[in-house]
C-alpha cells in the first residue's frame, strides 16, 4: 500500500486498513449499489472473501477519508493505468453524502496519485446512470472521452479524464 | 438467505431458520456478532474502531482466532442486511444465555460503543433496546457498567 496519509481542514486521508474493509462492506445493503460502485461483476450477496478480491485488495492502494470528528467518510483507489492515474471504486458513505465529500475524497486521491505515479492526466470510469458522480467529476474538470476499445461496458459507463495541469490553473 | 423467514425454531442451542433460499443455522457467537452490529450502526454507520473492536472482542469472548471472528462479524453484518427480520428472530436465542454470558454481551456492547471516541445518543438507545430485546436485567446492565468502568477507569 503506497501513500502517505495527507491531511488538510482537520479532513484525513488514510491507507485504507482491514477494519475499513469491514466498515465499508455496510454501506452497501443491496445488489444495485454494489453494481453501481463495483460494476456488475462484483459478486452480492458478498462474503468478506468475496469482497476483498472483487475490490483486489490486495493488488490495489486503498484510501479511506476521515471528516474532522474521525467519521469514516469516504473511500476509494487509485492505480496507474496506461500512464494515467486512475481512480476506482470512489464512495461516499451513505450518511454522508450531498455534502462536498465526493470532492475531497477526489481532491486528495488526486494529490496522493501524483506524488506516487509519474502521469500528466487522471482517469475514472462512471456508471452513466449514476448522474450525481457525474456531475461531480465534471464539476471537478474530467471530461467524458473515447471508451477504451479494451474495456467491457461500454453501453453502460462512460470514461472520463482530466489532466493534471487543471491544478494549477 | 435473502427473504422473509417462513418459519424458525430452536434446536438445542442453535436457531434453525428456513426462508424460500434454504434453511440457515444460528448460535450465540452469532446473536453477539448480530446485536454488537445493531448496536454499532446506531449512530448511522459502523466505524472502522468499531469493526476493529468487534472483531477483538468476539475472538477474545469466543476464544476464536482472527480470520475466524471477523468472518463471523461480516457474515452477520451481510445477512442482517439481506434479511432485516433476522435481528427480531435471532432473540429466541437469548434463552440460550446465561446471566453470565449477558452480563459479558452487555459489557461488549458497551466497549463497541465507545470504541469510536464517541457515546453516541443512538448507539445508548440501541444498547437499550438490545438488552431489553434478549432479556438483560437491569441489575446485570449495572454490573456490566461497573466493569465497564472498572476496566476503562480503574482510578475512579
Amino acid at each position: 500500500m503506497g501513500g502517505a496519509a495527507v491531511s488538510d481542514d482537520g479532513w484525513i486521508l488514510r491507507p485504507a486498513t482491514a477494519a475499513d474493509i469491514v466498515a465499508l462492506m455496510d454501506w452497501f445493503r443491496s445488489k444495485e449499489d454494489v453494481e453501481i460502485w463495483g460494476g456488475p461483476e462484483f459478486v452480492y450477496p458478498f462474503t468478506l472473501e468475496t469482497f476483498r478480491r472483487d475490490i483486489r485488495w490486495e493488488r490495489i492502494n486503498s484510501y479511506s477519508l476521515f471528516d474532522p470528528r474521525g467519521t469514516f467518510a469516504a473511500f476509494g483507489q487509485l492505480y496507474l493505468r496506461k500512464q494515467r492515474v486512475h481512480l476506482a471504486r470512489l464512495v461516499v458513505a451513505p450518511t454522508m453524502r450531498r455534502r462536498g465529500v465526493g470532492k475531497r475524497l477526489i481532491g486528495r486521491l488526486m494529490a496522493v496519485g501524483r506524488s506516487l505515479y509519474a502521469s500528466s492526466e487522471y482517469s475514472l470510469f462512471v456508471f452513466r446512470g449514476n448522474v450525481s458522480a457525474l456531475e461531480c467529476y465534471r464539476s471537478l474538470g474530467f471530461e467524458v472521452v473515447d471508451y477504451p476499445q479494451d474495456m467491457p461496458h461500454a453501453d453502460v459507463c462512460y470514461f472520463l479524464t482530466r489532466p493534471h495541469e487543471l491544478e494549477e490553473k | 438467505m435473502s427473504d422473509t423467514i417462513k418459519s424458525k425454531r430452536l434446536e438445542g442451542t442453535h436457531l434453525i431458520v428456513e426462508t424460500k433460499d434454504g434453511t440457515n443455522t444460528y448460535d450465540a457467537k452469532f446473536l453477539v456478532a448480530a446485536l454488537l452490529i445493531y448496536i454499532a450502526r446506531g449512530s448511522g454507520q459502523i466505524e472502522p474502531e468499531e469493526a476493529a473492536k468487534m472483531i477483538d472482542l468476539i475472538e477474545d469472548h469466543f476464544h476464536m482466532q482472527g480470520a475466524e471472528s471477523l468472518e463471523l462479524l461480516t457474515r452477520a453484518m451481510t445477512e442482517m442486511a439481506e434479511n432485516p427480520e433476522l435481528g427480531q428472530s435471532l432473540v429466541d436465542l437469548a434463552p440460550t444465555l446465561s446471566e453470565s454470558d449477558k452480563e459479558d454481551i452487555a459489557l461488549m456492547a458497551l466497549k463497541v460503543i465507545a470504541a469510536d471516541g464517541r457515546r453516541e445518543v443512538a448507539e445508548m438507545e440501541k444498547f437499550n433496546e438490545a438488552v431489553q430485546a434478549i432479556g438483560i436485567s437491569p441489575d446485570t446492565v449495572h454490573r456490566a457498567f461497573d466493569r465497564y468502568f472498572a476496566e476503562t477507569m480503574p482510578g475512579l
